[in-house]
């Protein structure tokens, strides 16, 4: 199968493809281009001649022991076995790698011998698959990667903006605060490139605010990490106005409890004990998370791909940010389950909904 | 343990610090190197003095010191015990589990006792009996554990409830004491009794000076290796029940951060990693070092590039005192 790339001129392709598909279908074009928004306009658009279903995807995973990974684990094999996926997927596979590159290398070439369709990636380094990515492009299979998305230009990327959710956060607290004050900023850890963006993000807001002065710490998103650098943060500092804080926010919110300290508005990703508590407290607080569901994103983009359909290469996810007074019980946060949840299961604008008891088992 | 030291030689060197043993002096070191640190933190920020700041860094210090128990154990009859991180995990993900199924929260306590039990008698097993270097064979053991920790918490439904008693451990503060620095009190006061005053104590630092002398003056080598390694995952679990107090809950990868601040702890304790010398006494102002130094960078207004470069330098060099002082 040959594999071209083509810029906004294929318009044509895609308007003879919309005529086969209806519009709630997984493939349909319309549908696709709500999902699955270009990175920058200069974007180019992955396109292949339409290959005959149902499609044999695998998937392999790199890292798996936090509650974000195995929530995806979950919601990918929840994702296949659903009716409108399951009429495209005659086989899918999940396989772990842990974060070891030569690991997912040796994986991955074993999918490319047992001849699937397509394989998606979360990958555990951005570029050491770059050469079996190539390999396996070149015997006609698709590559999704996601999350942690690769370097080489032969796959398809699909992640959420990170820049982005960093910087809603901070016109958030900007917009809460005044425009002014001492906001403590929990970031996540030191040196990556999720790290970078939202970081960015959020100083290319703050930084229009003369007034606004920050104070960085990391909490590495782990919650009990986010507890303690909390704690010693607010030891220090009695005026904070506002927390701008990513995953592991439960334990920021936990340490402003326990020191009695007044709360302030702050930000956070999914985490379903950071919801819970923030409605009780009646605390304003703006959520937004990457989704746990970017992984049937990704398998949506190999299917899409698959049956001929127009993807951007790299793609965006659109972000679904949540504030306290948006927060209910059961459809956006869990009271019924652990602190430790992350809540976002679903992506509305990518027609993925996946019921809260396929994530937990 | 002392050693024999020539009585010229201790008369001419270090006249102030004579009439102590070298264990000694490495303890009072450390004790020095605490004072500093401390020191350090007030000049860095004067809220360092006040009690409501001290006694988070106690609560911190708890989980680190209640590991370094093990550890110092572990490191004295010359091994050392990386299976904590997924010790903690399992135990407390395991434990709040089993105590919000049955409604009981003794079932955390036994979940503690049992899974302490399983993980170091493993240990023991594989370092003693196989004859693995507990450098592998703890750290195997640790894949394993996060192995049956993931294939449990996929098969079953982790829960809301973290036991009261949990909660109480970690975070209560009766008559103004945090109630986790009273634990450690006492965890420590067992520690160093048994280690000074038990025969168990003797026959840890006979292993460590001479495994062969020990085992021919009648040490069972196997008995002492069980014990040591049981300690260290009673600590590890039991800290595991901590921590899902501390923060409420439970949740994968939650141990990762208490590998190596421990191992850390004991080194700045004075206790050396060849074995042998040493005790639980440093490991105690070893881990408030550690603890004050994180909370003294958080507080610190520099980049988390220069935080760590700081935090590494400064242990380096306090690694450095004791290796200087080894002969």
């Amino acid at each position: 199968m040959r594999r071209f790339v083509v810029s906004a001129l294929a318009t044509g392709a895609l308007l003879a493809a919309a005529g086969t598909a209806s519009a709630d279908d997984l493939v349909a074009p319309e549908s696709l281009a709500r999902c699955f928004l270009k990175e920058t306009p200069s974007t180019p658009i992955v396109q292949h001649a339409a290959k005959q279903g149902p499609y044999k995807i695998a998937f392999s995973n790199s890292y798996y022991g936090n509650n974000w990974r195995t929530e995806m684990l979950n919601i990918a094999s929840a994702y296949a076995k659903q009716p409108q996926v399951a009429k495209y997927v005659g086989k899918f596979e999940i396989q772990n790698a842990g974060n070891n590159v030569a690991q997912q290398v040796a994986q991955i070439r074993q999918m490319i011998l047992a001849r699937y369709d397509a394989i998606v990636v979360n990958a555990a380094s951005p570029s050491g698959l770059d050469s079996v990515i190539g390999q396996a492009v070149r015997q006609g299979i698709v590559v999704v990667a996601f999350d942690n998305t690769v370097t080489t230009h032969e796959a398809v990327n699909v992640d959420e903006s990170q820049y982005d959710m960093g910087r809603l956060w901070a016109e958030f607290l900007a917009k809460e605060t005044g425009g002014k004050g001492k906001i403590l900023m929990v970031r996540g850890l030191a040196g990556t490139t999720v790290d970078n963006d939202q970081g960015d993000g959020a100083m290319d807001v703050f930084k229009k605010y003369p007034d606004i002065h920050t104070v960085q710490v990391y909490g590495n998103w782990d919650v009990g990490l986010n507890q303690k650098v909390a704690a010693d943060a607010l030891a220090t500092n009695h005026d904070l106005a506002g927390v701008w804080g990513t995953e592991g926010m439960t334990g920021t919110l936990q340490a402003f409890l326990q020191v009695g300290a007044q709360l302030v508005p702050m930000t956070s990703e999914s985490d379903n004990g950071f919801m819970m508590l923030a409605v009780q407290h009646k605390m304003p607080a703006l959520v937004i998370g990457q989704s746990p569901a970017l992984v049937a994103a990704a398998m949506r983009a190999a299917i899409a791909v698959l049956a001929g359909q127009a993807v951007p290469r790299d793609a965006n996810i659109p972000l679904n940010p949540v504030t306290t007074d948006e927060m209910k019980a059961g459809a956006n946060y869990f009271p019924d389950q652990p602190n430790s949840f992350v809540t976002n299961i679903s992506i509305p604008q990518c027609a993925i909904d996946i019921p809260v008891h396929d994530v937990v088992k | 343990m002392s050693r024999a030291i020539d009585p010229a030689v201790r008369a001419t060197r270090m006249p102030l610090a004579a009439r102590l043993s070298p264990d000694q002096r490495r303890v009072l070191l450390s004790y020095l190197i605490l004072l500093a640190v401390y020191a350090g933190c007030v000049a860095v920020n004067r809220e360092f003095l006040s009690w409501g700041t001290m006694r988070l860094q106690l609560v911190q210090a708890t989980f680190i010191g209640i590991i370094a128990i093990g550890q110092t154990c572990a490191v004295l009859i010359g091994q050392i015990d990386l299976s904590v991180p997924w010790t903690i995990t399992l135990s407390a993900i395991l434990g709040t589990n089993l105590a919000a199924l049955y409604g009981q929260q003794w079932v955390a306590f036994a979940v503690v006792g049992a899974i302490g039990l399983a993980v170091g008698l493993v240990n023991a097993f594989g370092v003693f009996a196989l004859r693995v270097h507990s450098l592998i064979w703890t750290l195997a053991v640790n894949l394993l554990l996060q192995g049956i920790t993931l294939l449990y918490s996929n098969a079953a439904a982790p829960t809301t409830h973290v036991p009261p008693i949990a909660r109480f451990l970690a975070l209560g503060n009766p008559a103004g004491l945090p109630m986790a620095f009273l634990v450690w009190v006492f965890c420590s006061a067992l520690a160093i009794l048994a280690l000074s005053l038990l025969p168990f104590g003797r026959q840890v630092y006979a292993i460590g000076n001479r495994p062969a002398a020990a085992l021919l003056s009648g040490v069972r080598l196997g008995r002492i290796h069980a014990i040591v390694f049981v300690v260290s995952a009673l600590g590890a679990a039991f800290v595991g029940l901590l921590l899902s107090g501390y923060s409420s809950q439970a949740y994968l990868g939650m141990g990762n951060e208490y590998l190596l601040p421990p191992i850390a702890a004991v080194v700045i304790g004075g206790t050396r990693l060849s074995g042998g010398e040493g005790g639980y006494v440093g490991s105690i102002a070893g881990a408030l070092v550690v603890v004050l130094l994180q909370a003294m960078l958080v507080t610190l207004a520099v980049s988390e590039g220069a935080r760590e470069v700081i935090f590494g330098t400064i242990l380096l060099a306090l690694c450095f005192l004791f290796l200087r002082r080894a002969r």
